[in-house]
């Protein structure tokens, strides 16, 4: 039989041809987003912000939550501060910021945020069923959980309450897997990173080239992690791994995020892994779930290829009111667009609905779905930046600093690209949306490495009714409820998360076009059901009853 | 080992066929050597050092036109899709007798993203030289990764009755047929591919995804624990690669992957490994061994 690969080491590229993707990346019209001047701190990571090791690279992530339960969204930013040596472990970058009406303050000093080590991502949960919305914080090495003791202050809980580990975590997301009321835990990890003996670069030793260019070396080659589920037990930890069927073997995670793809009213977590399978874990409605990614046709792309996943977002973006995934990749892959199929079975349409295309020469990471131009339906916001300077050579097709992409949705699950008020690419990575001005206009924090996160303020204008869930103890946000909303639009869905995809935490409220007269319905986390009519936009609060 | 079009046209370059085209600027007799050994160098796989063997030529204004497409060549080789673009463009619009085969110009645009420039560049080729089935592949491909099934099936039955064992081609047909939901004829499309190309570790996934949808379970689990052995040696052999590609290659290196490579099944290029080890150590004991059985294919 006759093949196209020439020689041997034309073989592994002749092997991975890349997915293809839809039309050029023409502007659909202006992204309803404005740049907002803000005072915050630069997201320093390692030594320069251009990463000389693997640990470098990534950046931190940031929460938008409402820490002092006073209706607005206030900040964390997750910095992992300088390069973890020896002699300078001491980390304690991160900062805590009190939404003031739009603005924000800083109020890190005495806040309890600024712990020590190397830290990369946030979770938001009530671990302690006070009420209050507490943070777990992934490090290099064991990670730390912060009990909000109220005001702004959070206090460091020894051990993490039992979640601390001791890898590499990246992302992590609190959902009641068990549907026992409390909040669980699941943690994504990376690979093994000794500080102290980094691997090598380019081509000291062994061979680490990118386009021919001698690169920092990883992930492959490096030893992969395993994620870890800790089943809350009353405010501790036990860690459940393995009985809960999260036992998927080790890979390179770097985001996760819960749902209910399976439509079954349990949990389910989905984790995007760099250059190996992503993970879907669906729930078997007993508290245990098990890991199906690749027979649902989300672990890989369309043709079956390893992708290097970094950031996710989920939503309905083609409205047929089941949840659909977005997992952000590597340079010269396409982004994938998993769309649910009903049951939690996936089909990548990244090429036929646009999002591959235009997404094929940036390297993605934070990653949302939103209703950007309020017309209904789900847009996609994602982050770009290249983890190699070496990006910026002539000829690679791509660049290190990279423009954030607004992808907008024409109602039927297709997207154009929106021309981006940005003039100047920034090396982004994280991102989280909230309404941190309450003008019922989603916003979005954009990470940009080395340099302050970017505001972006969201300037369309139309009426939203904000839905914001009052939950119970363990679950204050009511994360895991599904709301529905029916109008002469039809019906569309919101599911109620924290979990921001990559290392992030977002602001749990849905925000919904308002199109007139409409009938709300939502479906709390232990399925019961509320129906509610409003006949005005606005806000709107639905409190979960008490069992 | 059979050349692809591409390389074969550069093999052409150097001679061959006594089709050679003529440089736009005479070329010196040094400058003649180092431009056939840039030929040579791509065509045994040896891309990184294309570039420095037309360093020179290069960096002329323009550059002579033969090293700017062998130099876009060897940049789509290493990935440099954006130096590919522009190299072979500039290579094809100054010599339009290039165009017939300039494929990679077309796959280069694919690899960017830019899906109207690949289409138009496949078109213009297959206009010029209609037995390009490279081009009618590429041009079923992007089809085919838009959802125009009908527009796929037409460029890729063009492909494939000129080069009926052209096995990327095949993959595309049989992901066409799975996508139009013509589960037998998307099987055998896949069988022949991985029976002709063990390590296609896609073509594995999709007859996975295939035998699952014709509820032949325990195949399709095979087939994907099949996939997930050929991905885990590939990554290993990636590494292996970078060893080459870096310069810091050892015998063992190459010894490792004429055996990953046995065990893929892939008997050709475990030979070649084998041969090219012992190009670079000749006197190497690891690559003494007698080559592994050529395959009958």
């Amino acid at each position: 039989m006759r093949r196209a690969a020439p020689t041997l080491p034309l073989l592994l590229a002749a092997l991975a041809p890349a997915c293809g993707d839809d039309g050029a990346p023409s502007a659909a019209g202006q992204a309803p987003f404005e740049r907002v001047d803000v005072d915050l701190a630069p997201m320093t990571c390692g030594r320069d912000a251009q990463g000389e090791t693997i640990l470098e690279v990534n950046g931190g992530g940031l929460a938008l939550f409402d820490g002092d339960d006073d209706g607005d969204q206030d900040l964390l930013l997750v910095i992992p501060g300088a390069y973890p040596a020896r002699e300078a472990r001491s980390g304690g970058g991160n900062r805590l910021y009190r939404n003031d009406g739009g603005r924000f303050t800083d109020v890190t000093a005495g806040s309890g945020v600024d712990v020590p080590g190397f830290c990369n991502g946030v979770a938001v949960g009530d671990f302690d069923a006070d009420g209050r919305r507490d943070l777990f914080l992934t490090r290099l090495g064991p990670d730390a959980l912060l009990r909000n003791a109220g005001g702004l202050r959070f206090e460091p809980v020894p051990d993490a309450a039992g979640a601390a580990g001791d890898a590499w975590s990246t992302s992590a997301v609190f959902a009641d897997v068990d549907r026992d009321g409390d909040a669980d835990l699941f943690v994504t990890t990376y690979l093994a990173f000794d500080p102290d003996d980094p691997p090598l670069h380019g081509l000291e030793g062994r061979a680490c080239l990118w386009n021919g260019e001698p690169v920092m070396c990883g992930p492959q080659g490096l030893p992969a992690q395993a994620d870890r589920y800790w089943r809350n037990t009353g405010g501790r930890f036990a860690d459940a791994t393995e009985a809960a069927g999260f036992d998927a073997p080790p890979a390179y995670g770097l985001g996760c995020i819960d749902g209910d793809w399976n439509a079954d009213g349990w949990p389910d977590v989905y984790v995007s892994n760099d250059s190996m399978p992503n993970a879907l874990f669906l729930s078997r409605a007993d508290g245990t779930v098990r890991e199906v990614g690749l027979a649902a046709g989300a672990a890989l792309s369309g043709r079956g290829r390893e992708q290097a996943g970094m950031g996710i977002a989920a939503g309905d973006a083609d409205g047929d009111l089941d949840e659909d995934l977005l997992v952000t990749n590597f340079s010269m892959e396409p982004n994938s667009f998993y769309v649910n199929q009903g049951g939690g079975t996936f089909l990548d349409l990244s090429d036929p609905s646009g999002l591959g295309g235009p997404s094929r020469p940036l390297l993605g990471w934070g990653a949302a779905f939103l209703d950007a131009d309020l017309d209904g339906d789900r847009d996609l916001l994602t982050a770009n930046g290249h983890v190699y300077v070496q990006a910026d050579r002539a000829g690679s097709g791509t660049r290190w600093a990279q423009p954030e992409v607004l992808y907008l949705n024409d109602g039927q699950g297709r997207f154009r690209v929106a021309e981006w008020p940005a003039a100047v690419p920034v090396p982004g990575r994280a991102l989280a949306t909230g309404d941190i001005d309450d003008d019922g206009v989603l916003d979005v924090l954009v990470v940009r490495l080395g340099q302050p996160p970017t505001l972006w303020r969201g300037t369309a204008r139309a009426p939203t009714l904000v839905v914001r869930i009052a939950g119970r103890p363990g679950n204050p946000d009511g994360c895991g409820t599904r709301l529905l909303l029916t109008d002469a639009l039809g019906t569309r869905s919101h599911q109620v998360r924290t979990s921001g995809g990559y290392q992030s935490a977002c602001d749990p409220r849905a925000f919904f076009a308002w199109r007139g007269a409409a009938t709300l319905e939502a479906v709390f986390p232990d399925g019961r059901r509320v129906t509610r009519a409003v006949d005005a936009p606005g806000r709107l609060v639905l409190e979960v009853p008490a069992p | 080992m059979r050349l692809p079009v591409a390389l074969l046209a550069i093999a052409c370059l150097a001679g061959c066929n006594g089709s050679a085209p003529a440089p736009e600027v005479p070329l010196s007799a040094g400058e003649q050597a180092a431009l056939a050994l840039a030929v040579q160098a791509q065509r045994e796989g040896r891309s990184q050092e294309v570039a420095s063997l037309l360093a020179e030529l290069l960096a002329r204004v323009p550059p002579p036109v033969d090293a700017q497409y062998v130099a876009g060549e060897a940049a789509y080789t290493l990935k440099r899709h954006g130096e590919a673009v522009e190299r072979l463009t500039d290579a094809v619009t100054r010599k339009p007798e290039f165009l017939g085969n300039a494929a990679t110009l077309g796959f280069a645009h694919y690899q960017l993203g830019q899906f109207e420039e690949a289409a138009t560049t496949f078109r213009q080729i297959v206009a010029a030289r209609p037995s390009a089935y490279k081009a009618h592949y590429g041009l079923g491909l992007v089809a085919l990764q838009q959802g125009r099934l009908d527009e796929s099936r037409t460029a890729l039955s063009e492909a494939l009755r000129q080069q009926p064992d052209y096995l990327k081609a095949r993959f595309a047909w049989g992901r066409l047929m799975h996508a139009a939901g013509r589960l037998d004829e998307a099987a055998e499309a896949l069988e022949l591919v991985v029976a002709g190309w063990p390590s296609h570790h896609e073509a594995l996934f999709q007859l996975a995804q295939v035998r699952a949808a014709q509820g032949r379970t325990q195949e399709a689990e095979a087939l994907q624990a099949r996939r997930a052995l050929v991905y885990s040696v590939r990554e290993e052999l990636a590494g292996l690669e970078q060893q080459v590609l870096g310069g810091v290659d050892t015998p063992i290196t190459w010894a490792r992957m004429a055996q990953l490579l046995q065990a893929l099944g892939e008997e050709e290029d475990a030979r070649q490994a084998l041969a090219g080890g012992r190009r670079r150590f000749p006197a190497a004991p690891e690559l003494q061994a007698p080559d592994p059985a050529a395959p009958e294919r």
